[in-house]
């Protein structure tokens, strides 16, 4: 059966004066992608960083599922790739998965190779181009498995073979019972598009 | 929680480990003041400038741990690991306290090492040293607890140095003077349990207090 993980009811958010999120409603059910889309400063990073828990809405009130825990159950990648520049690729997946709480670390190698990054597996984060950041910020996504995944524009910075893999990644996520909430700048396929005036 | 604990200690001695200026950097400051301090009081110091030595170190140390503070939480927030804790901790103030914890193990803690070494040397005073030793242990975490709050408050804000002193300064004075005294009174044969005390209820209250500020800068900072 599939259920609801979040619910937002009439969220609204106010910055200096402006109203950037106004009384807004959204519902994040299980096996489901879903595609916040709109124009610059619409706010849709600052939805999702309600919806992570990081950012407290002006108003509104946020429920979630009781089987759902906000803080093992959600994976946040924003504009920030969220790895530090001076440990390895290796020791940066290998800290993101002791965090969560996961001693397996046998498919590190298997995802890098996947994504063609498995020669980095020992150069430190600080030496790689924007693009392979990203790539391997995203690995951890895969590696954890977080039932919810919020994406702050994924494919931003990634080629055509890496975005494939990534939407592959994302099906195969959401077949197993997980969600995912993307920003991008475009309706997509595939996903279910909202759109922020 | 305690895994989550133990992880940041160890990725943040990982980085330690990769870029060893973090260390050595303020070792190099400290020997510097410590230094200048001895060549500007050269011949004035009536009774021996090695009774005042201890009360240098404890007061260049000080000066700096204040020096890296702002990097606490800083390097999290501009890489964005500030985020995935803030989201996946199970208790923040836990993690923050481990972030604190771990930069006082592999920061500060050189330091005082350091300095116990450079007053023995220099003053050839073992039971003076150590009392330098123990009050700068326990002195020097409440300053990084301290520091914890103000570096949470100014996260967001550029070049939150200054802001960061003016806020810290202040409430590291009694720290500073209850653990001059301490060795002064060392130094002098006085009892000095009731500065140490003093300096032990300090710690323990910040170390109740700190987490829980730091965790409300943190969040305020991020939102």
């Amino acid at each position: 059966m599939i259920s609801n993980l979040i619910s937002l009811e009439n969220i609204s958010l106010v910055r200096q004066d402006k109203e950037i999120i106004n009384n807004y409603s959204l519902r994040i059910n299980q096996k489901q992608k879903y595609n916040i889309y709109g124009e610059n400063g619409s706010g849709k990073t600052s939805l999702l960083k309600i919806i992570a828990g990081i950012t407290e809405p002006t108003k509104g009130e946020i429920h979630s599922n009781p089987s759902f825990d906000m803080n093992k159950d959600i994976f946040y990648i924003g504009h920030k790739y969220g790895l530090k520049n001076e440990l390895t690729v290796y020791q940066n997946l290998e800290y993101a998965l002791n965090f969560a709480n996961n001693d397996d670390h046998t498919s590190i190698e298997s995802e890098l190779e996947e994504y063609s990054m498995k020669k980095y597996i020992n150069i430190q984060v600080r030496y790689l181009s924007h693009g392979q950041k990203k790539i391997i910020s995203l690995i951890q996504l895969t590696l954890i498995s977080n039932k919810l995944w919020l994406l702050d524009e994924p494919f931003t910075g990634l080629d055509k073979v890496k975005i494939d893999l990534l939407l592959s990644k994302m099906d195969k996520h959401v077949s197993n019972m997980g969600s995912i909430v993307i920003t991008s700048h475009n309706a997509k396929e595939n996903f279910d598009n909202i759109k922020l005036c | 929680m305690l895994k989550s604990f133990i992880t940041i200690i160890l990725r943040e001695m990982h980085i330690v480990l990769n870029t060893s200026s973090r260390v050595f950097m303020p070792i190099v400051y400290l020997l510097l003041i410590i230094t200048f301090f001895s060549i500007s009081l050269e011949g004035t110091t009536i009774g021996g400038y090695e009774n005042i030595l201890p009360q240098i170190i404890w007061l260049s140390c000080l000066l700096v741990s204040l020096l890296n503070m702002d990097s606490l939480f800083k390097e999290d927030y501009e890489d964005g690991t500030l985020d995935g804790i803030v989201i996946n901790s199970e208790i923040l103030e836990i993690s923050l306290l481990a972030k604190v914890v771990a930069h006082w193990m592999f920061t500060i803690i050189p330091l005082v090492i350091v300095a116990f070494s450079t007053n023995l040397l220099l003053t050839a005073k073992l039971d003076v040293s150590i009392i330098l030793l123990i009050s700068l242990i326990i002195g020097t975490l409440t300053l990084s607890l301290i520091g914890s709050i103000a570096a949470s408050l100014t996260l967001s804000l550029r070049g939150n140095g200054l802001l960061l002193s003016t806020i810290v300064l202040p409430l590291d004075i009694p720290i500073l003077i209850f653990g001059t005294s301490a060795i002064y009174n060392a130094s002098i044969g006085m009892n000095y349990n009731s500065e140490m005390l003093f300096l032990t209820t300090l710690l323990v209250l910040f170390l109740i207090i700190a987490p829980f500020a730091a965790s409300f800068g943190v969040r305020n900072s991020l939102d």
